[in-house]
């Protein structure tokens, strides 16, 4: 294999798996401005390495926001009876529906569901070209592990009369089974590891100075780039399988900031970064009833997402170099990501019906990010090198519609 | 100025005009107002006393007025009533009244409880405020009703004939308030010679504009010459008032041969008439007996009389004359059939004879609209003099289009669909068009068709009848008194080929005189009382948990016995012809690890009629343990709990299996199947058991588990062998060679999932068991045995060659099958005339269902299954595409019918609690018609905190509907 072949193949693997961070989860985004490294501007070249851990498992948080169980964040109970309908008359799971008669009480073929999403580790690498003065072109490439572990499927049907146990006979005593057969889903325990998508960003930023008394520097910055469905998509084989990405669509984020000098050692800002993340089509699962719940759905068809604008706003305040190199930064982020929309490719089911999908509705996140910066440039000022270390935090504390796991994390950096 | 005038037309003509009586002047209003709050708080109070009193504990008593004795609705006798086409129930008075003369003429509203007084002492007569009522007081002899529109709504109003005035008609325009009840006359109505007519015998209406009025001849009785049918019309003419020209209401007699106000004449209806003559003039007609009804549809009056022919050998009558509108608003007389439809000596034809002094009768007549969209005359008579003939109901079909629309139809013509023509053929209607020519062409009484109830109703007299789509209810006031039913069996195309055998209905035993179904709510209005002349109480059936005299006792029983946590989870009745039975109707309800059997009735062996256990009877229960009976039974009620019933499952299916010499019970549930025997494996002897009291369960008799099958779906016993539709395959075991003692079951599986289209996941549900013929409903589709096959001696699964029976525009999988026979007994579907089914098909996720239909063709003994065994109804909306009867819009697990009711059921829907709902009155299921059973509305149905309905039938025994589930046991009786 020549060495071309071996790029272009690696490039075809890299893109197969596809996608970035961000979704439902709160895997890293390296390129957050409340996370990423600081430069002086003043080198070249910056590359960066970094590393978090979740250090709890995840929370769920529903539609009300309630804290809830990561697998109960769409629905607090999954409907197995539900599951069974909306298919073509002569399919498996209509017979099967038919044959478990009118047995749908609200209690029958539900199940309390739950289990513990982990994030062990988001690692990701960035470099980040400096150049023309106020310009610089970075490359960010994050990887991911997460983890579902003790699925645990807790039948609330009760087993006292015929449809009763016409119900735990036919369907949920074999719930697994029944499923994968059916459906070709595995609700059993996984562990996924890969790369996110890859994200090329163009940033601008210019530092006005100030000869106020209080305020000194204002700086301004903006941001343009393009993401590549390189992540991990979902597997919607499996239960609860988020994509490390935007599931196989390229993405466009756009980003504004200011940061301001206050004094000599506080600093403050506030940044919104749009992302635009362009339709795509692929398998989806889909809902082919109205009653039917997400983890449950057993029919996979192509269909088109239009997804809604993700909106991610930062607010900082940074206590500057306040022990020599050491800085301390506190901000919140909250990020939204609008409705999606969903067009099924064929006539078979309802595009309306699949549209009720609550994992299509928008999601929000709220976090806590501290973070201590420590500048090792300020031993060397006339070094060729300035490294610096980040330790930071992340840390969830409200949302709707998501899992959110408390990160830990590093980051080391160089500029040259 | 006075604005309420009577206008004369013409001297010997009244026409009365009464203009809106909301333009009274000023001081007319003050003094009807006056008048009005006096009456308003007697009537007021006692009006409300009697709506609250409302008890809930089975047929209720209707109160009417305030001096009624305690048990009955009126301190006087009724007579006459009618229901109006708005739900409405009107009775009148009997007698002369001196008391309580304002419910004279009383109107029970749909849905009250109490009768409504419409007889003010004045009232608006022909336009004249504050008149005295002609009627009060008065003791009514005929009574029909009207109707027109009145906003969004229907308004009736009653025509109404009195003793003391019983040539006049009076028309009630407005009874909204009865202060303000306006009243118009018609004058007394005239004989076919133009002479004023002594009386009226009968009067009917075309409901919206035209009073039928069968009068006596000036002088004579009515059957006598000049006797006739005087029209009145309600119609609207120009009033000059002063200088201002007003449209105006009128009511009066016209010229019935030419439609003329003037010289009003009725229409010639004696022994002369060529309609009812044949040869020479009739040498009588029965004095004073007249019925009328007016067909809608085919827009003809048919009168029914008795009648005696001439004493020639080729002298003949017919009972039944047509009437029929010409130009200008008269009416003709027609023959119902022509003469040489009948042939002389034929003493079969019903409604005609030819030979000397021959008598025909009609004792009651109406019409029938099937759901099949063809017309037949139902008539209680035929050849014989009225009390020979009060017990045997006919129906003829009738010529719906051409030149002989409402004749007597060929019995073999076949009905033409009539489609629109447009792009999209949509059904418009189905018509015969040839009448019945000749004798053979003509139905005799001796045509199974003909024969409604299968023969004549051994029950007693029958007093009148009514009809509702498919189905004709029967009452009968003397002997074993109540009410029966008898649901017309169709052929494909929709002929009425045969009748179920009568069986009562309407949970009652008393003597009914008179009976309405209130088809909006499926209750009963019933008319009792201890003869015909003193008829005095009105009951009205509700649904609860049933009559201390009737099934409460079995409610209470069943509700207390069966484990509350599942309540019944199964129910079958079985009628006394099934085998195994000996004169006895049975109920049998299963639960989890208990099975309940009470006896419902008891067959009279000389009438066939079955008399219902009396409540208190129900109590005399035994109960066992342990599934072991440990004394002989000599009670109504049994109750067998534990033992293997506790291993079978909860209970869903329950069956009584019979060979020559055995008979047992089975019951099936969630795991297996067990059977009620000895030790050895006999059963009762079906010869003399289980008879009266249960005779024949005897001690030492056990429930053995034999079989672990899987959610037994239904059992079926026929022709010796049981038949177990089990959730994954289909069971043939033969009675005779199995030994349940041992428990060596001779077991063939006719049918097993994962062939035939059904799914491993999906399974059976239902199925019919007759003779050779087997029908499965799948979860896929309806299977039937292949051509040539015989499900009793088929070898193996692939033996029966099962083969897909198409369900037209289906809602999803066949999820029940509902069988009506000639003998009420669905495994009798292939025997006799045949018979026929409903399929309900569902699917849950599309939140649908529909009711398709299938007739089943005879089969002799040892016939096999053949292609024609089964086929479609020729039921379609659109050209060339074979549909359903009903779409409920959502989907229903349950469906019931007796013909005249179409319910359907759901169990709770997530937090929906389970409903019950009911076709609307109008209009009817019928074919091309269609989102009527979108229109179905909530049964009033206490399911308590229940979820499951899991029998929704009426009882084969009482007649009372009944619906059991996880809730008390409710029955509509």
């Amino acid at each position: 294999m020549t060495r071309k072949n071996k790029i272009i193949l690696s490039i075809s693997l890299i893109l197969s798996n596809s996608t970035q961070a961000m979704n439902i989860v709160n895997s890293m985004w390296p390129y957050d401005t409340l996370i990423r490294p600081t430069f002086n501007n003043e080198r070249r070249w910056q590359l960066a390495f970094y590393g978090e851990g979740g250090f709890h498992n995840a929370k769920g948080f529903n539609d009300d926001g309630d804290i809830v169980n990561p697998l109960q964040i769409w629905n607090r109970q999954q409907n197995a009876l539900a599951m069974l309908e909306g298919f073509p008359k002569e399919s498996p799971m209509s017979q099967l529906r038919a044959e478990l008669l009118d047995s749908d009480n609200g209690i029958r073929g539900r199940f309390n569901v739950c289990g513990e999403f982990q994030m062990p580790y988001n690692l990701a690498f960035a470099g980040r070209l400096f150049f023309a003065q106020d310009w610089s072109l970075g490359l960010y490439l994050p990887a991911f592990q997460m983890k579902l572990k003790d699925v645990h499927f807790e039948d609330l049907t009760p087993n006292v009369d015929n449809l009763d146990k016409l119900v735990h006979r036919l369907l949920t005593d074999n719930l697994a089974e029944n499923v994968l057969q059916l459906g070709c889903l595995d609700i059993g325990p996984w562990t996924r590891s890969g790369v996110g998508d890859l994200v090329v960003l163009l940033d601008w930023f210019r530092d006005f100075y100030q000869n106020k008394p209080f305020l000194k520097c204002v700086r301004v910055n903006w941001r343009l780039g393009i993401g590549f469905p390189t992540g991990l998509r979902e597997n919607e084989n499996l239960l609860f399988a988020v994509p490390f990405g935007w599931d196989g669509a390229v993405s466009m984020p756009f980003g504004l900031g200011i940061d301001l000098t206050l004094g000599s050692y506080f600093k403050g800002g506030v940044d919104v970064q749009l992302t635009q993340i362009f339709g795509h089509t692929r398998q989806h699962r889909i809902k082919t009833d109205l009653q039917q719940t997400e983890l449950l759905l057993l029919q996979k068809t192509c269909a088109f997402i239009d997804s809604g604008l993700v909106q991610r706003f930062n607010l900082y305040v940074e206590l500057f170099r306040m022990v020599k190199g050491l800085s301390f930064e506190i901000g919140y982020q909250y990020l939204k990501r609008g409705e999606n929309e969903i067009a099924l490719k064929t006539q078979e089911f309802s595009t309306n019906i699949a549209n009720t999908s609550p994992r299509l509705d928008s999601y929000t996140m709220h976090h806590m990010i501290p973070r201590f910066i420590y500048d090792f440039g300020v031993h060397m000022p006339e070094g060729r090198t300035r490294p610096e270390l980040n330790l930071y935090a992340r840390l969830p504390f409200n949302g709707r519609n998501v899992a959110l796991v408390p990160m830990i994390g590093a980051i080391f950096s160089v500029d040259f | 100025m006075h604005n309420h005038k009577t206008v004369a037309l013409n001297p010997l003509i009244a026409v009365a005009v009464f203009l809106n009586p909301r333009k009274l002047s000023n001081r007319n209003l003050q003094l009807c107002k006056h008048i009005g709050v006096a009456m308003n708080k007697k009537i007021g109070i006692s009006f409300l006393i009697t709506l609250l009193s409302l008890p809930l504990n089975s047929a209720i008593l209707i109160r009417g007025d305030k001096d009624a004795p305690e048990g009955q609705t009126f301190s006087f006798t009724v007579n006459k009533n009618i229901f109006s086409p708005s739900g409405n129930f009107y009775e009148s008075s009997n007698e002369i009244l001196t008391e309580n003369q304002e419910y004279t003429l009383s109107r029970l509203v749909r849905g009250a409880n109490a009768f409504m007084p419409l007889m003010p002492q004045t009232i608006t007569l022909n336009g004249q405020p504050e008149t005295e009522n002609p009627l009060f007081g008065d003791k009514i002899i005929q009574l029909s009703m009207l109707e027109t529109e009145d906003g969004f709504f229907m308004r009736d109003m009653p025509v109404v004939v009195g003793e003391n005035r019983p040539s006049r008609v009076y028309l009630f325009e407005n009874i909204n308030q009865f202060n303000n009840t306006i009243v118009v006359p018609s004058g007394d109505v005239h004989d076919a010679t133009g002479a004023v007519s002594p009386g009226i015998v009968d009067l009917t209406t075309n409901n919206t504009s035209h009073v039928f009025a069968a009068v006596k001849p000036h002088g004579g009785e009515f059957g006598q010459n000049n006797s006739g049918i005087a029209l009145l019309v309600r119609g609207t003419i120009d009033v000059i008032d002063g200088e201002i020209k007003k449209r105006a209401q009128v009511f009066g007699e016209i010229n019935a041969n030419n439609g003329s106000a003037v010289n009003p004449q009725a229409l010639q209806l004696d022994p002369t008439s060529p309609a009812l003559f044949i040869n020479n003039n009739l040498a009588q007609i029965i004095q004073n007996h007249a019925v009328m009804h007016w067909d809608s549809i085919l827009q003809r009056l048919y009168i029914g009389l008795s009648v005696v022919a001439s004493n020639g050998a080729t002298d003949g009558a017919r009972s039944i004359a047509v009437v029929k509108f010409i130009e200008h608003g008269a009416i003709s007389l027609e023959t119902v059939a022509p003469d040489s439809a009948f042939a002389p000596g034929n003493s079969d034809s019903i409604v005609g004879v030819i030979g000397a002094n021959q008598q025909l009768s009609v004792n009651a007549l109406t019409t029938m609209y099937t759901s099949t969209a063809l017309n037949y005359v139902i008539m209680v008579g035929g050849n014989g003099n009225q009390s020979a003939t009060n017990n045997s109901v006919f129906a003829l079909p009738l010529v719906s289009s051409g030149d002989a629309k409402g004749m007597i139809a060929a019995k073999n013509a076949q009905p033409e669909n009539i489609f629109k023509d447009a792009p999209v053929a949509h059904i418009t209607s189905r018509i015969i068009t040839t009448p019945a020519t000749t004798p053979d062409e003509m139905t005799q009484a001796t045509d199974i068709a003909a024969q409604v109830g299968g023969g004549i109703l051994t029950a007693g007299p029958i007093v009148d009848i009514i009809v509702r789509d498919d189905t004709v209810f029967a009452f009968v006031g003397n002997e074993t008194s109540g009410v029966y039913s008898s649901q017309a069996l169709f052929d494909a195309s929709g002929k009425i080929k045969a009748w179920t055998q009568w069986q009562r209905a309407a949970g009652t035993t008393d003597n009914i005189f008179a009976a309405a179904l209130a088809a909006a709510d499926g209750n009963f209005i019933l008319a009792s009382g201890a003869n015909a002349n003193t008829v005095n109480t009105i009951k009205k059936t509700v649904w609860s948990d049933g009559s201390p005299e009737s099934l409460q006792p079995l409610t209470t029983i069943l509700d207390n016995t069966l484990p509350a946590n599942g309540g019944a989870q199964g129910l079958q009745t079985f009628l006394p012809n099934t085998p195994g039975l000996h004169n006895i109707a049975l109920l049998a309800a299963g639960g989890i690890g208990t099975v309940v059997l009470a006896q419902t009735g008891l067959q009279d062996t000389i009438t066939g009629i079955i008399t219902p256990t009396a409540g208190p009877d129900f109590n005399n229960t035994v109960s066992f343990d342990n599934g072991t009976i440990t004394n002989n039974v000599t009670a109504k009620t049994v109750a067998i709990s534990g033992g293997d019933l506790d291993t079978v499952g909860p209970i869903t299916a329950l069956e009584i299996g019979a060979t020559a010499t055995n008979s047992w019970l089975f019951v099936g549930g969630s795991n297996g199947l067990a059977v009620l025997t000895h030790p050895d494996g006999s059963g009762w002897n079906p010869a003399t058991q289980l008879g009266n009291s249960l005779v024949g369960l005897n001690a030492g008799m056990l429930f053995k588990k034999v079989s672990d099958y899987s959610f037994v779906k239904k059992l079926i016993s026929d022709s010796g062998f049981l038949y177990v539709i089990a959730h994954d395959k289909v069971d043939r075991i033969n009675l005779a060679t199995s030994d349940f003692g041992t428990n060596t079951l001779d077991v063939t599986t006719i049918a097993t999932i994962g062939t035939d289209g059904v799914s491993t996941y999906g399974g059976f549900l239902d199925g019919i068991f007759s003779q050779a013929l087997a029908l499965v409903a799948t979860t896929d589709n309806l299977l039937r045995i292949g051509d040539g096959k015989d499900i009793r001696i088929i070898a193996d699964e692939s033996d029966a060659q099962w083969q897909l029976v198409a369900i037209g525009e289906n809602a999803g999988a066949p999820t029940a099958l509902y069988g009506v026979t000639q003998t009420n007994r669905v495994q009798d579907i292939t025997k006799n005339s045949g018979g026929q089914f409903y399929v309900l098909t569902a699917n849950v996720g599309l939140n649908q269902s529909r009711i398709n239909r299938f007739t089943v063709q005879p089969l002799g003994a040892t016939e096999p299954m053949t292609a024609t065994t089964v086929q479609a109804f020729d039921d379609i909306f659109v050209k060339n595409i074979p549909s359903f009867l009903l779409s409920f819009g959502e989907f229903r697990s349950n469906f019931a019918t007796d013909g005249a009711l179409y319910f359907a059921t759901r169990n709770q829907n997530v937090n929906i609690s389970p409903i019950a709902m009911l076709t609307p009155a109008i209009p009817e299921p019928r074919i091309g018609v269609s989102g009527i059973g979108d229109r179905s509305s909530t049964v009033n149905i206490n399911f308590g905190s229940g979820t499951e309905i899991n029998y929704f039938a009426r009882s084969q025994a009482s007649g009372s509907w009944i619906a059991a589930g996880n809730f008390n046991t409710q029955v509509l009786e």
